[in-house]
């Protein structure tokens, strides 16, 4: 039996932030699509219904909290996880992303293998990531978000 | 939240951030350099310089990253393959320096908002000019450090008014 390779929408205005996520999972199997912002995220997603969408919060047009809030008022959509990517470590933009039902966040700069387990609490990616995602423990001050 | 009129040194804030967003993205070092070492122009092509604006309640700002071409096809480089094609490889130099600029910025932010100083970051604005001059008088707080990485030049200018 074969499974559907996992799909993964990146959402950024930095082209450079979704070339180094694409070269993060495509090699670990994953189909990745992308959107520059958070209102094209919105068409992409409703498209492809990724498994996962990885997504910056400060972006021209429509930022990530907005397109957050958009797809968790789409019933099709409302149970889409969601990392939230950002280059601020405010509480209050962290508070805001658990209001809306982020999975989870993490902070810009980012390591690979914190990111890396990150989504492997959420989909299964290929051997790589399982094997990393056992040895690396997230930093200590990101975390999974509540359950909202 | 401390007053506006205290003092506050950005040169360490500075120099942390960006040390952490070469290090963490790139694995690369940056060693502190006079701003006297740091050229008008790097060679025959102008700055790449990004800003991000900082915008509070009782204050105002912006983060200046000033970059060389050079150096951007080098991180570049370091993140996969790059276009061929010219005018895509000018833009990856130009995303590449917002994006830099942007984590830096959200870095300082962070930073700022641990000492009580709350500022929401706007997305970066990337040109091509001259350096970055020095602050003005009208800065409350500023900062203007030079470093190099991998033999390219780079400044970080914070201003705060």
């Amino acid at each position: 039996m074969t499974s559907c390779p996992p799909k993964i929408l990146t959402v950024d205005d930095s082209k450079t932030v979704r070339r180094i996520l694409a070269g993060l999972f495509v090699p670990l199997g994953c189909v990745i699509c992308e959107a520059a912002n958070g209102e094209q995220g919105l068409a992409v997603a409703a498209l492809e219904k990724p498994d996962l969408i990885i997504l910056d919060y400060n972006m021209p047009v429509m930022d990530g909290l907005t397109m957050l809030q958009r797809l968790r008022e789409d019933a099709a959509m409302r149970h889409t996880p969601v990392i939230l990517l950002t280059a601020e470590a405010g509480a209050k933009n962290i508070a805001a992303a658990a209001r809306l039902g982020a999975r989870d966040y993490i902070v810009k700069p980012f390591q690979d293998e914190v990111l890396l387990a990150k989504v492997a609490r959420i989909i299964t990616l290929g051997p790589r990531s399982t094997i990393q995602a056992a040895n690396e423990q997230p930093e200590a001050s990101e975390g999974p978000l509540p359950t909202p | 939240m401390t007053p506006m009129n205290s003092s506050l040194d950005l040169d360490p804030i500075a120099a942390e951030a960006l040390r952490d967003v070469f290090t963490t993205r790139f694995e690369r070092h940056l060693v502190p350099v006079s701003l006297d070492e740091i050229p008008e122009a790097p060679g025959d092509a102008p700055w790449l310089i990004s800003t991000v604006n900082l915008e509070g309640s009782q204050a105002r700002g912006s983060v200046h990253l000033q970059v060389s071409e050079s150096l951007m096809d080098l991180l570049n480089m370091s993140l996969g393959d790059c276009s061929n094609d010219p005018s895509e490889r000018e833009s990856e130099r130009a995303d590449l320096a917002g994006e830099l600029c942007n984590m830096v910025a959200g870095r300082i932010g962070t930073s700022l908002a641990a000492a009580g100083h709350l500022f929401t970051l706007s997305t970066p604005d990337v040109y091509r000019g001259r350096a970055l001059e020095t602050g003005t008088d009208a800065d409350k707080w500023g900062s203007r450090t030079g470093w190099t990485c991998a033999g390219g030049t780079l400044t970080l200018k914070i201003s705060i008014q």
